[in-house]
């Protein structure tokens, strides 16, 4: 088939003009693997925009820890760290987690980094832990909200991954090493793969800092990158209002200028399908300029649900607005909500020294708003619908660097999931006695993906495009263990 | 019942619910569901490319005929079906991905249950090495066709109609935005309209126009920003102050590339330059600028990540071949071994990236030119198996060589004896003026700084409440500045000697007075050392004499590294002997984070392994049947919005023979006998008829539509969407604020939104983002082969809502204050679509006018430019 022939194909039985509604994602790709030829390759379709299956769930928040937290002092409690405080891991029963064979999976990006070693003097636990809910999970007390929670979450205590470096936050949003080829990111992949489910708000969203990967896309393209958004409603995104003041009247009697002056131009162009996109393009910037500031303003919110995040308090303030944020985002029908936490280059969680400190700080930022949207979307019956992620780069060495700290461990560390047919109150996988190694049910950060791409209805093996062999360890596999 | 006779009747039942009840297998379904899908699994390593176990399943005679294990379809014992359906792992086909689907099984089954009914005259597939890519371009016609003969021919033989020319301004904003990425002024457009009237169908004003556009200096900025796109210019980048990403200063690169298109320079010899500069013109300093082409590809942390860019992405720029899939395995596709791909890095092995210093500056932080040289000259490149590089295949060390299917003509570099100044730049002539230079400010400097510290001391000295404390701190100040000096006053000296003897060394090793020379440099050198290590020494006592309580024995101890860094350099003084630290003149690339005496390094390798050099003229060889037919289809692409070879970086199998392989042929033959002038290339391109044809369907033959209505054929213009930098450009160019100065280091990134210098000056890396032109599909420093062109609603809002466009269309507001409403409209008009208004638009115009004014009489005529900005034919090529 000629190229073009199969882009209007496609643009047509996909509903050109819906496409672009879900934002953002524009026509691009149709055009870029029509015109690369790649789409006559073989019997390649592009997505319908529908799930594959029947779905379990419709949309993701996506929250991701920067620095990687402690999984030792988190959601994997390890009281063997405290009983063999000070002493050497040979010293140890466990000195076997030191063999070569077992610790050969990591690929260094800076060799003899002052970060990223292996640390084998054992430090003890910096903080208390008990068990929560009728799974009797148990979880560190710097988390007690969210323990609170543990009768709604999944706890996979099994995962690892290669980087030994921040750059692990690049491989877990998207599979990949980051020395290696830089592949689409879940999100870009949920939004190649599922049409939008609204008309005035871009469908993949990101807030907060990002360093490593600014990028989502990738070879999708851009229009799959996600769209930054700020929780302040004077200036959500960029060019969200006039940067040089302009009453709404008058812009609104400019763009109906443009429209005019456009549909003119239609008639001397008939058939030109940018030319109507473009048209389309203005009426969602327009209705985007209303809604997106609107969804930032938490006026409407009541005293209570504001409580709830933690809205009420200085500490946990940022955080929970940004995840009130999200909870509207997911009510109007943005489909991957991404949030990211902890500022700096390398995540404010990275804790190579005063762990305690710093852990404690930060999870008191977000233990309280992830606790409350997790409430919140319960009660209103979204939760039944939205994945809720909470994850990090990698876990903590068993180990202490320095005197107070840990360093970055890509062997065994933890993350959860809630909502969205996850089934509530389960613990899944195991490290061993040190939290060094995974012992039980390995998961690689793809098993994630794999996991919620399933929920959606999706299968990543389905949405591959030509001309980008992907391996197999990018596809991952469902956690089937913790589905509903 | 055997087990796997129950299996098999598992499968047939679910044969028989997802065929169609009694569905008698024909020919016709082989083509449709089989051979598709061995096509897809099995012919990678059962085909023509490969012929593993000698079995080839691309026809169904050869799958009769077998290969070790005999006819593989055979309906009693059917070997095809026992290798797709065991559980053995390690006998299973396909080998690789997923086992085939109970679906695929089932209708593989079922086909050959049916006796394997297949076409009589089925071919097996094409002979890779006969690829049409892989041949050389034959030109068309005798005498040669034209592009617009052999459009016409393909037109006239599908019945096509083409659309007849647009107006002249459709033309001249075409060619405009084509070749300098810059809109026509008001006055240009009406200007021209005139002329073509006067010439009355002539086309003199045509190619007078595209002449003079292609001798404008701005030919060279548009032109530079497509090639910085597709040879991924970057400027360094890295975290905080560590680079580890490119090279600082990159941006002489950039104007090499702009120089040299001005210039019309080949583009033969632009490979050989970005290539090779440093072995065939080691001493033409404008031509190493063109090597930040493989400067960009640095990469501190890792040399394998790093040279893998390096092969990647010279093959995909200048030749269309993939090569990232052949690190790890033979490629399925393409006649390309994973030896070839070492082979190919074996090439780049040697080489390594440094600053050479830039006339006038001294400080690399400040400038340096950014050059490649070969270092690691004895290096071996080992294969890694599976693309592992930790299991280097150290059996054999693999030469240098060129994929074995595209070797037409022998690859036999020869090793290049380099000038003095390559492996010394301290012996640039320049180099030596500036130090001294330098010098000279550093000791006016010191003698300040004495001058200032005597006259504290003394006033400390003349004041009553001085303690001691003070006093000493006062002494030791002036003792600091005093040895400083001393320094600074032996430089002068150490800076000549060091020079001279550093010069005959490498000029004239044979000469008598060396030995002298050699002396008097270490002496120097000694002299001027043990200035500084006073200087130390003293400012280590002045640390040590404030320091904090927690810090004092760590001062001390530095006052004790310094005594003894002096004790050596007195030594050193007394009997200075033949040793000399040569002038610090270059900066080598670090070798990794550990790497710390990088800028100790000046003495470089004395030859180069001619390797690279040899691989440019390989590929920029009129001979090589892929250089400049990819460079052809670059150009092609962005004048015409539709490309000849739809994949332009990959002309391998998966790329078909094109429809208009004779266009893109003749082209490139013609391309290289001009001596591969890419001004000669826009010329034909934009002077065709084609290019000046409508892009509206508008009146089109039925029959036209119907028959291609995605215009495959080229039966009218292709409208595209411009570049995000062309838009942003566009938009100061039409309210006059573009600064059209040229060249230089780029923009400082925090006042890039502000700048009106143009947007290829800005910097540019992968931690950069500059949000005006990241919303119109800004390119990607990784990957950029090709521009995408989407529409978001980002673009509106920001047409819309941008300080830029709000300044701009201010700007022409206030220009135009004195003109009535209908000659604003006009120009208004003119000056950001390049043509008048119709009737229509002219009264939608003026009625929005009257609208704006009841609102705000001030902002109504702002509006009605900000309204044309965000027309699409302003972001559009029509």
């Amino acid at each position: 088939m000629n190229p073009d022939t199969f882009a209007r194909q496609f643009l047509t039985r996909r509903g050109f003009l819906d496409r672009l509604g879900t934002g953002l994602a524009g026509i691009a790709l149709q055009a870029m693997f029509a015109r690369e030829g790649r789409a006559s390759e073989s019997a390649w379709k592009p997505p319908t925009g529908q799930p594959l299956f029947p779905p379990k769930a419709k949309r993701v928040i996506w929250l991701f820890m920067r620095g990687g937290v402690s999984h030792m002092e988190s959601f994997d409690p390890k009281p063997m760290l405290t009983k063999y405080a000070g002493k050497s891991i040979d010293e140890t029963p466990y000195k076997g987690v030191l063999s070569p064979e077992k610790l050969k999976n990591v690929r260094v990006v800076v060799v003899n980094d002052a970060n990223g070693q292996q640390r084998n003097v054992i430090y003890p636990l910096q903080v208390g832990s008990k068990s929560y809910g009728q799974c009797g999970a148990e979880i560190s007390d710097w988390f007690p909200h969210i323990g609170a929670r543990a009768d709604d979450i999944a706890f996979i205590r099994s995962m690892w991954t290669t980087d030994n470096n921040h750059g692990a936050q690049v491989q877990f949003h998207s599979g990949r090493h980051m020395l290696d080829t830089h592949e689409p990111t879940l999100g870009a992949w949920v939004t190649f793969g599922l049409s939008s489910m609204t008309d005035n708000l871009p469908t993949f969203v990101n807030m907060g800092p990002r360093f490593f990967d600014t990028r989502d896309g990738h070879y999708l393209g851009p229009a799959f990158d996600a769209v930054n958004l700020r929780v302040d409603p004077k200036n959500p995104l960029a060019f969200a209002a006039p940067e040089i003041p302009l009453d709404r009247a008058e812009q609104a009697a400019e763009f109906a200028l443009v429209h005019k002056l456009n549909r003119l131009a239609a008639n001397q162009y008939p058939g030109d399908q940018a030319l109507l996109a473009r048209i389309q393009s203005y009426q969602l910037a327009f209705h985007m300029q209303t809604a997106v500031p609107e969804t930032m303003n938490l006026d409407t919110e009541s005293a209570e649900t504001k409580r709830l995040y933690g809205l009420d308090e200085k500490v946990t303030e940022p955080f929970a607005r940004q995840l009130l944020v999200a909870r509207r985002l997911a009510e109007r029908g943005v489909r991957f909500i991404q949030i990211q936490h902890g500022d700096g280059a390398a995540g404010a969680w990275d804790s190579h020294s005063k762990l305690k400190d710093n852990h404690s700080k930060l999870a008191a930022q977000v233990d309280k708003p992830i606790a409350g949207l997790l409430t919140d979307l319960k009660q209103r019956g979204l939760l039944d619908d939205t994945i809720v992620l909470f994850a990090t780069e990698f876990g903590r060495t068993p180990g202490s660097q320095g005197a107070d700290g840990r360093d970055h461990h890509p062997y065994g560390f933890s993350v959860w999931m809630a909502g969205g047919g996850i089934k509530g109150g389960t613990i899944h996988g195991a490290t061993d006695e040190l939290g060094f190694h995974v012992v039980e049910h390995p998961h690689y950060v793809t098993d994630v993906h794999a996991t919620i791409l399933h929920q959606l209805g999706l299968d990543s093996r389905r949405l591959e495009v030509p001309g980008r062999k992907r391996l197999e360890r990018d596809h991952g596999s469902v956690i089937q263990e913790i589905l509903s | 019942m055997t087990p796997r006779a129950s299996s098999a009747s598992v499968l047939r039942v679910c044969a028989a619910l997802l065929l169609p009840a009694n569905a008698a297998w024909a020919e016709a379904d082989y083509a449709k569901e089989i051979k598709p899908l061995l096509k897809e699994r099995c012919y990678s390593c059962h085909g023509a490319l490969k012929q593993k176990a000698g079995l080839r399943l691309d026809t169904v005679k050869l799958m009769h005929q077998g290969g070790d294990s005999g006819d593989i379809i055979d309906p009693a014992a059917a070997l095809l079906l026992e290798r797709v359906t065991t559980t053995d792992k390690d006998e299973r086909m396909p080998p690789e991905g997923a086992a085939l689907s109970a679906e695929e099984i089932a209708k593989l089954k079922k086909w050959i249950a049916a006796g394997s009914p297949a076409p009589p005259d089925e071919m097996p597939e094409e002979d890779p090495h006969k690829h049409w890519a892989y041949q050389a371009p034959q030109a068309s016609g005798d005498p040669r066709s034209s592009l617009d003969a052999l459009i016409a021919a393909r037109l006239r033989e599908r019945g096509l109609q083409p659309q007849p020319a647009a107006a002249p301004e459709v033309w001249l904003r075409r060619v405009y935005l084509d070749l300098t990425g810059l809109p026509p002024t008001a006055e240009e457009v009406t200007g021209f309209i005139a002329e073509t009237q006067r010439a009355s169908g002539a086309n003199e004003p045509y190619e007078k126009r595209t002449d003079r556009l292609l001798a404008s200096p701005a030919y060279g900025e548009r032109w530079g920003r497509h090639f910085m796109d597709i040879w991924r210019y970057s400027d360094w980048y890295g975290l905080g102050d560590q680079l580890r990403r490119s090279q600082k200063h990159l941006w002489h690169w950039r104007d090499w590339i702009v120089e040299s298109l001005n210039a019309d320079k080949g583009y033969d010899r632009m490979i050989v330059e970005m290539l090779a500069a440093d072995e065939a013109a080691p001493e033409d300093r404008a031509a190493l600028r063109a090597t930040g082409f493989l400067s960009r590809n640095y990469y501190l942390f890792n040399r394998t990540t790093w040279l893998d860019e390096v092969v990647e992405h010279t093959s995909r720029a200048f030749l269309g071949v993939t090569m990232q899939c052949v690190k790890c395995h033979d490629h399925k596709y393409d006649p390309i071994a994973q030896t070839d791909y070492y082979r190919m890095r074996a090439i780049f092995e040697p080489y390594h990236v440094r600053l050479d210093p830039w006339p006038g500056e001294t400080n690399f932080e400040k400038n340096g030119l950014p050059r490649v040289f070969d270092l690691h000259l004895d290096r071996p490149t080992y294969l890694h198996r599976r693309g592992d590089e930790k299991e280097e295949d150290k059996s054999r060390a693999l030469p240098p060589g060129v994929p074995e299917v595209l070797a037409f003509a022998e690859f036999s570099p020869q090793p290049v004896a380099l000038p003095a100044t390559a492996s010394l730049p301290a012996l640039l002539p320049f180099v030596i003026d500036d130090q001294l230079r330098a010098a000279a400010a550093e000791s006016a400097t010191a003698k300040t700084a004495l001058d200032q510290a005597r006259q504290k001391l003394e006033a400390l000295w003349n004041a009553e409440q001085s303690s001691e404390v003070n006093l000493e701190q006062g002494e030791i100040a002036v003792a600091v500045a005093t040895h400083a000096l001393s320094a600074a006053k032996a430089k002068p000296l150490m800076l000549r000697a060091v020079f001279a003897a550093d010069r005959a060394r490498l000029s004239q090793p044979e000469s008598p007075e060396l030995p002298a020379l050699i002396a008097a440099a270490a002496k120097a050198d000694a002299a001027f050392q043990i200035a500084r290590a006073e200087t130390d020494l003293a400012k280590a006592r002045q640390a040590a004499l404030t320091a904090a309580k927690d810090k004092a024995a760590d001062a001390k101890k530095k006052v004790q590294t310094a005594e003894q860094a002096r004790a050596t350099a007195k030594k050193k003084v007394a009997n200075p002997g033949d040793q000399y630290t040569s002038i610090r003149a270059s900066l080598k690339a670090q070798d990794g984070p550990e790497d710390k005496s990088n800028s100790d390094f000046q003495h470089y390798p004395t030859t180069s392994t001619g390797r690279r050099l040899a691989l440019a003229q390989w590929i920029a060889n009129n001979r090589h049947p892929l250089t400049a037919r990819v460079l052809v289809n670059h150009v092609w692409t962005r004048h015409f919005g539709n490309s000849l070879v739809p994949d332009v970086s990959d002309f391998g199998l998966r790329s078909p023979r094109p429809l208009h392989q004779d266009i893109l042929d003749t082209l490139a033959v013609e391309f290289m006998e001009r001596g591969w002038s890419l001004k000669h290339l826009h010329r034909v391109m934009v002077l065709s008829q084609l290019y000046r044809r409508s892009s509206s369907n508008a009146g089109a033959a039925a029959e036209t539509l119907t028959a291609d209505p995605d215009n495959a054929c080229y039966w009218r213009m292709n409208p595209r969407r411009l570049e995000s930098q062309a838009v942003r450009d566009s938009l100061l160019h039409a309210a006059g604020r573009l600064d059209l100065r040229r060249g230089g280091p780029t923009v400082d990134p925090r006042k890039e939104e502000s700048s009106p210098r143009r947007a290829l000056y800005f910097t540019q890396s992968a931690d950069i983002e500059h949000q005006f032109l990241a919303a119109f599909d800004n390119s990607n420093v990784l990957d950029c082969y090709r521009r995408q062109e989407s529409i978001m609603p980002q673009q509106a809002l920001a047409l819309a809502n941008s300080k830029l466009t709000r300044e701009c269309a201010d700007t022409i507001a206030k220009r135009t204050e004195p003109l009535p409403d209908a000659q604003f409209i006009e120009h208004a008009f003119l000056a950001l679509l390049s043509r008048a208004p119709t009737a229509n638009e002219r009264a939608a115009c003026i009625e929005s006018l009257a609208e704006f004014r009841q609102l705000n009489a001030a902002h109504a005529r702002t509006l009605v430019l900000q309204a044309l900005m965000n027309h699409n034919d302003f972001v559009t090529l029509r």
